[in-house]
Order: C-alpha cells, then structure tokens, then sequence
C-alpha cells in the first residue's frame, strides 16, 4: 500500500514532466522542420548556381577534346556477383574520350571470371607496373581483343582495399574513379566529374552522391518496385536536407561505396586505400584532408550534386535496412580513425546531428506524445496532431527533394511516374521512414 | 496549451494545403497529358515547365527552331515567352551551336537587335555576375561582334572571378578577337585564374589565325601558363616554322616550360633542337627524360636508338614506359628486342616486350 501511495505522490510529477516533454517535444519538431526546409531552400540556390555555371562554361564541349584528362576507371569484384556483364557494358560505353577500364577480379571465382573471359575476349598480357602501393599479389594481367581499353586483373585474395590498391598501381592515368559492382553510371558522368579536375587545378578529389535506380535512357522511364521508390525518394530526401553535413567534405560519409575521382598523386601520398578501414573511399578522402591540411596546401574536395550515378535498388526491406546500418557502422569506423581531421573539417557536427540525433528525437518524440496521451496528460486531438505534423513536414521535405531533383537534373518527365512518386513520399513516411529512423539509432 | 493547439492546426493545415496543391497540379498535368485540344495542351506545357527545367528548356528550343524557320509562325524573339531569362540565354548559346546558315544569321540579327540588346545591356550593367556569364557566353556563341568591347570591360570588372574569366576569353576566341586577347594576356594588372587546361581548351576554339595569336603570345604574355598553351599549341598544330621561338624555352625557363618544350618539339621534329634534346635524356628529373624519350622517339629511331635504349634502363618506371612505346616503333622488333636483351636489365626487357604486345594489340593483330 506504501508504494501505492508514494505513486500518488509523484504521479503528477511525473504526469507534468510527460506533458512539458511533450511541449518540448512538438517545438523541436517545428524547429527541424524548419532547419529542414532551410535546408532545402539554400540547396536549390546551391543547385540552380551549379547548373548555370555549367552551362556558361559550357562543359560538354570538353567531350571530343584533347585537353580533358584521362581517367582509370577501377572496379574490383572481390566476390560472385551477378550482372558484372552489364555493369562493364556499362563502364565501356562511356562518353569520354579516353578512358581505361580496370577491373580487379579474383580467377578463382569461376563465374565471374567465366562471365568475363568469354564476354571480352582475354588475352593474357606481360604489363610490367610499379608496385606504389601495397596491394594484392597480382597473379596476371589480362587485356580484352575485343576492347582495348578494358584491362583485367588476376589477383589472389579478396580485399576491396588491396583490389583497388593493385587497380591504381597499374592504371596509366592521373584520374582513379573506383566504382563498385551495384553502381551504375550514366553517359556523362565522367565527363562531369573529371571537368572540376580541368577547371581548378587545386581539385584532389570529386564526390558523387548515388541516386537509387538504373542509369540507362531506357529504364529511366520505367517504374521501380514500390520498396525502390521507397529506397530513391528517402535517398534524395537526405541528399538536399542534409547538403551542409557532407558537402565540405565532397562525400556524404554513410554512402562511401559511391563513384568518386581521385587525383592519382594525392591517394599515392596518402598511401592509397588502407585495409583497415572498412569505408576505402571515405577513410582515403579523410586522409587526404588530412595531409593537405597539416602541409597547408591549397586543395580542394567537391562533391558533384548532379545524377551522374545510380545505385541498384535493394530488393528487401531487410537489404535496405542492412545496407543503411552498414554504411552507419563503416561511417563512425571512419570517423573514429581520423578524428583529427574531422574536428577541422566543417559539417562534421550536422552530419552527425542528421544521421543519429534527429532520428533520435523524431521516435522519442512519437513515444512520449502517445505515452502522454495514452495517460491523459495531453489530449488525444493533441498526439493526433502531433504525428499528423510530422507526417506533413517529412512528407513536404521529401516532396520538394524530389521536385527539385526532377527540375534540376531529370531529363525524361513521366507525370504518371511523377504522381506516384508523389504520392508515395507522402505514404512513406508513415512506414519506411519511421523503419529507417529506428534503423539509424540502433545501428 | 490552447496557443500551441491552435498553432499546430494552423500548421497542419497550411502544410496540407501545400501538400495537396502540389497533388492538384501534378493530377492536373497527368490528366491533361493527352488531352487533344490546343488550349488544354497549351496549359498541360505551362504546367510542365513549372516543375521540369528540362521541359522549359524544350520549349523555348522549339520556338527558337520555329523563329528561324521561315514558315515558322514565331517572327521574332519577343514572341517567346521568358526568352529575357537566364534560362533563355542558356538555351539560345545552346542552340546557337547547333545551328548554321540562314537560321544561324537570323538568331543572330534577333539577339543582337535592340529588343534583346536591351535586356543584355540590363544585365551588364547589374551586378548578377552568374546572368553575366551567361550574357558573355551567348556573345560568343552567336559571335556578336558588337559586344566585344563589353565583354572585355565584364573580365576587367570581374578579374577575381574564374567563371567570368573563362566565359570572357572563351566568348573572346570564339569572337577571333585577336588585337583584345593579346592586350588582356599582355596585361600584368590581370592574373589569369584559369588552370593550364582550361586556357589549352579556350585557345582550341579560337576562330581567328591560332598561329599568328600564338607568335604573338608565346614571347609577350604576361603569365606562364598562356606562354606554355602557346608552346603546346604549336606542337599540337604541328607549326613546324615555329620551332625557333619554342627552342629558347627548353634552354632556359621553369622546369615545365621546358618539359612542354620538349614535348613540342619533339611533335614538330624540329631538327635545330635535336642536339638539346638529347643532352635533356640526362636531366635529373625523370618527368624530362620522360619527355624526351617520347620526344626522341618522333625523330629517326634507328639514329636515337643508342639513347632510348639507355632511357629504357632508367631507374623511372615512366621513364621506361616512354622509352619503349618511341622504341615500339621499330621496323625490325626482333633485332631491337635482341639489342634490348644484351643490356642484361630484366625491366627493360619487359617493359620492351609490353610495348611491342601492346602495339600488336593496338593494331588488331593479336586477335
């Protein structure tokens, strides 16, 4: 009976606490939506600024120039997969004047290898190279009859960082451009990344930020299953909320496995991709910052806004989940080994403040307000609103991501599309953004 | 509480408003897609390039096509709408390039007439240097002659600016205004910001004589990297009578003035230049061997062999490649990968070996 009446006692204590949280709550609720569509506005300007600047310069001339410089294209397959035929078709048909292809395979996975010999046509080839950087054993080197810019290379274990190590020992441009098996590259996207190196001399590195879908004219316009519409809408939601995070790095940190540029003397000082870290690209780019900054060089990082590359849609809910969680883990892993450079880095802070904190206060948010009402201490009217708030500020965020991204860079409008992607920006926030704001604070 | 209540509701219900107003219009745009009456579609297009900058660019590409087209029904630039925007500058320079003739020279009279020379001189004279750019872009692109002197006063206006220094000596070259590139050049006042490539890239468009520019240039201008596009351009163009003003820059001058040098005169096969060349195949910097390797390999083989050969045993990877693709050129690759064994250097002999494979694949010949 005491604990019943010591419960009485600090019952309305606790009732006045729940209902100040939920106060508490419902203005931080405003303020990031706010923040939020802040966000998106500035990324417009940001955005609209870009493709002006583009165009009066006029970039695309630079395509049948000699003055562009060449790029080594490297895509390791450490593992079986499935569609390396077409991704290399892919690869191969690039509008860019002169480019290699390197691919890093391991012989021994017979399918892909098979995939590969019989497709292309492999001669083996004595290529002697300066072994730079610490890398896989290279066991052979074949060239392709068939294509003479693809180069395959035999090596003996598995490592991503050793494959793309051995990739930039033997490539014999000053460009590296690291892809990975589940990307997909549209016609101009080495023309538009490889340009920031043209254009500005101090350029070490160019960042992509991968769209979800397939990069060919022809699926474009094709509808993706409803989990992929799911998968590309909240991609492009993070893309122009969270701008101020990732852009000064020139890569958005949770999304490493993206298309990216290096300048090939910068990743050779920097040691070149290091098998420790479990996010290459990222880990690579931070220690380039890194060393520029303590040797006080001018350089620069960018990161590309346009839709030059598509990552393939995960096919389950539970893929996407795991695809997120992993490019969380790998993101603090990469974090935690170059804290130094983080603290000089801007958007170190919102990045964090994006991935972990928001979705934090968003679930907690829903709870104490259901919590509160379930126990009277707000109305029901109230929770109703409170979710029916949140709802629409994710909804509108998604909503104007997505126009802004079909008025900025889509070239083929389906309204039918359109409408449906719409309509499902709203939907999504009801299930799959709430499953991924859970996925972010319990990754 | 009841302030709060009342706050979210109002919120709620302007965010739905946005939310459905969106949804009203993209419904609207759907329906109408095939609808088959003018009016409508007339509508379904306004609509459509609310939310596409693609679908806008469309139709203003489609009326600028139908104004220079003589049966056309759009007469003049005025008759298309939000022409006077920076889109419109954009897609009238992107069309310019696409056009030629009769059609070229009648987007050209309307641009340059007094309507749209009214909103260019707007621009000019505001302080958006993004509209600026893209003003100075479409002078080139149309090759407004008339404009030259305004495009000269936007670089020296904007000189800290590295879009508009592009885009001004881009329009510039494009315009074949020799007499104000080579004032500009010449100006110590003005410091190019562009890099190396992208002044090799302006120059290649240039429409006026490229040789008498580069005569012009390579001994007066002011910055190092316009006198290196110079050297490289008379390499790349193969202007063999201009040897004599590149050969002084391989004696003396900035170590990558002179691996340009070498390289250019390699291209042109200036024979004056030969015995410097050679004497370079010992610089102390293998990015000049290099250079010179590939520069030799231009000249006779047979007559460089002896010194290709030892720049194939150089201690530089690079420097080996370069040597074995000038000696991949050999008539008699047997007896050349002989002379290469008797060098007793293993990476020699495989980086020959590589070159040779790798001509045979070039050429097809392995398959």
């Amino acid at each position: 009976m005491q604990w019943l009446e010591s419960l009485r006692i600090v019952a309305p204590v606790v009732f006045t606490i729940f209902r100040y949280m939920s106060y508490g709550f419902i203005a931080l609720l405003f303020i990031s939506g706010i923040v939020r569509l802040a966000l998106i506005a500035r990324a417009t300007d940001a955005i609209k600024r870009h493709v002006q600047s583009l165009r009066s310069v006029d970039y695309r001339r630079f395509q049948d120039s000699e003055h562009l410089m060449p790029v080594s294209l490297i895509l390791p397959v450490v593992c079986e997969t499935e569609g390396l035929k077409a991704q290399v078709e892919n690869l191969l048909q690039l509008d860019f004047k002169q480019y290699e292809l390197i691919v890093v395979v391991n012989s021994e996975h017979g399918q892909v290898w098979a995939s590969l010999s019989q497709g292309y046509n492999l001669l083996p080839f004595h290529q002697p190279f300066k072994k730079t950087l610490a890398a896989s054993h290279v066991r052979a080197v074949y060239r392709s009859a068939k294509d003479v810019r693809l180069v395959v290379l035999d090596v003996k274990d598995s490592n991503l960082a050793g494959a793309l190590n051995a990739g930039v020992n033997i490539s014999s441009y000053p460009i590296i451009a690291p892809v990975y098996t589940d990307l997909r590259l549209t016609k101009d996207a080495l023309l538009k990344a490889v340009y920031a190196f043209v254009s500005d001399s101090a350029c070490v590195f160019m960042g992509s930020f991968a769209r979800i879908g397939d990069a060919s004219v022809s699926e474009a316009g094709k509808r993706m299953p409803m989990l992929a519409q799911q998968q590309y809408l909240e991609r492009l939601r993070i893309l122009y909320t969270n701008r101020s995070g990732y852009q000064s790095y020139g890569l958005y940190l949770p999304l490493s496995n993206t298309f990216a540029a290096f300048l090939k003397t910068a990743v050779i000082e920097a040691g070149g991709f290091s098998r420790k870290a479990k996010a290459g690209a990222a880990d690579l780019l931070l220690r380039i910052h890194a060393r520029f900054y303590r040797e006080k060089r001018t350089y620069c990082a960018r990161l590309l806004p346009d839709a030059i590359c598509y990552q393939l849609p995960q096919k389950t809910m539970r893929g996407a989940c795991e695809q997120l969680r992993e490019g969380l883990r790998d993101m603090r892993n990469t974090v935690r080994h170059n804290r130094e450079i983080i603290k000089t880095v801007r958007g170190a802070g919102y990045t964090q403040l994006a991935e972990r904190i928001w979705p934090l206060i968003e679930i907690l948010g829903i709870a104490t307000v259901v919590f509160s009402a379930v126990l009277s201490v707000v109305s029901v009217p109230f929770a109703v609103f409170y979710l029916l708030l949140g709802i629409l500020f994710g909804a509108v965020q998604t909503s104007l991501a997505m126009l802004l991204e079909e008025y900025a860079f889509q070239r083929h409008m389906d309204t039918g599309l359109l409408l449906g992607r719409y309509v499902m920006s709203i939907l999504a926030q009801i299930g799959y953004h709430l499953r991924m704001a859970l996925v972010r604070i319990f990754s | 509480m009841q302030i709060i209540f009342t706050l979210m509701v109002w919120l709620a219900i302007t965010l739905g408003a946005l939310l459905s107003l969106g949804l009203l219009l993209l419904l609207l745009l759907h329906l109408t897609r095939s609808v088959n009456n003018r009016r409508v579609q007339k509508m379904h297009e306004r609509l459509l390039c609310l939310i596409s900058g693609a679908a806008e660019t469309e139709r203003m590409k489609n009326h600028i096509y139908e104004m220079v087209n003589p049966e056309g029904k759009n007469a003049q630039l005025s008759d298309i709408r939000g022409i006077r925007s920076t889109r419109g500058l954009i897609v009238m320079a992107e069309t310019a390039e696409e056009l030629t003739g009769a059609a070229l020279e009648k987007l050209k009279k309307e641009a340059g007439g007094a309507w749209y020379g009214e909103y260019i001189r707007k621009l000019f004279n505001g302080v958006d240097e993004e509209a600026i750019a893209l003003a100075v872009k479409l002078i080139g692109a149309l090759r407004l002659a008339s404009y030259t002197p305004d495009v000269v006063t936007q670089i020296y206006c904007c000189r800290t600016t590295t879009q508009m220094q592009h885009v001004g000596m881009l329009a510039l070259c494009m315009l074949g205004a020799e007499r104000d590139i080579v004032a500009l050049c010449r100006d110590h006042t003005i410091a190019s910001l562009l890099s190396f490539r992208t002044l090799e890239e302006i120059f290649s468009v240039y429409k006026g004589d490229l040789k008498r520019l580069c005569r012009k240039l390579i001994t007066s201008a002011s910055d190092p990297y316009i006198r290196r596009t110079c050297i490289k351009t008379i390499g790349e163009q193969k202007y063999y009578d201009m040897g004599d003003l590149v050969l002084p820059h391989l004696i003396h001058g900035h170590i990558n003035t002179r691996i340009d040098a070498a390289r250019t005169l390699g291209q042109i096969c200036f024979e004056t230049a030969h015995p410097h060349l050679l004497e370079n195949a010992q610089d102390a910097r293998w990015e000049m061997r290099a250079v010179v390797a590939t520069a030799l390999g231009a000249f006779d083989i047979v007559r460089n062999e002896a010194t290709l050969v030892k720049l194939l045993c150089d201690k530089e990877w690079w420097v080996r490649y370069r040597a074995a693709e000038a000696l991949a050129k050999t008539s008699d690759p047997t007896e050349l990968m002989k002379r290469v064994e008797q060098t007793g250097d293993r990476f020699a002999a495989e980086m020959m070996c590589f070159a040779l494979e790798r001509l045979q694949l070039m050429r097809k010949e392995a398959v």
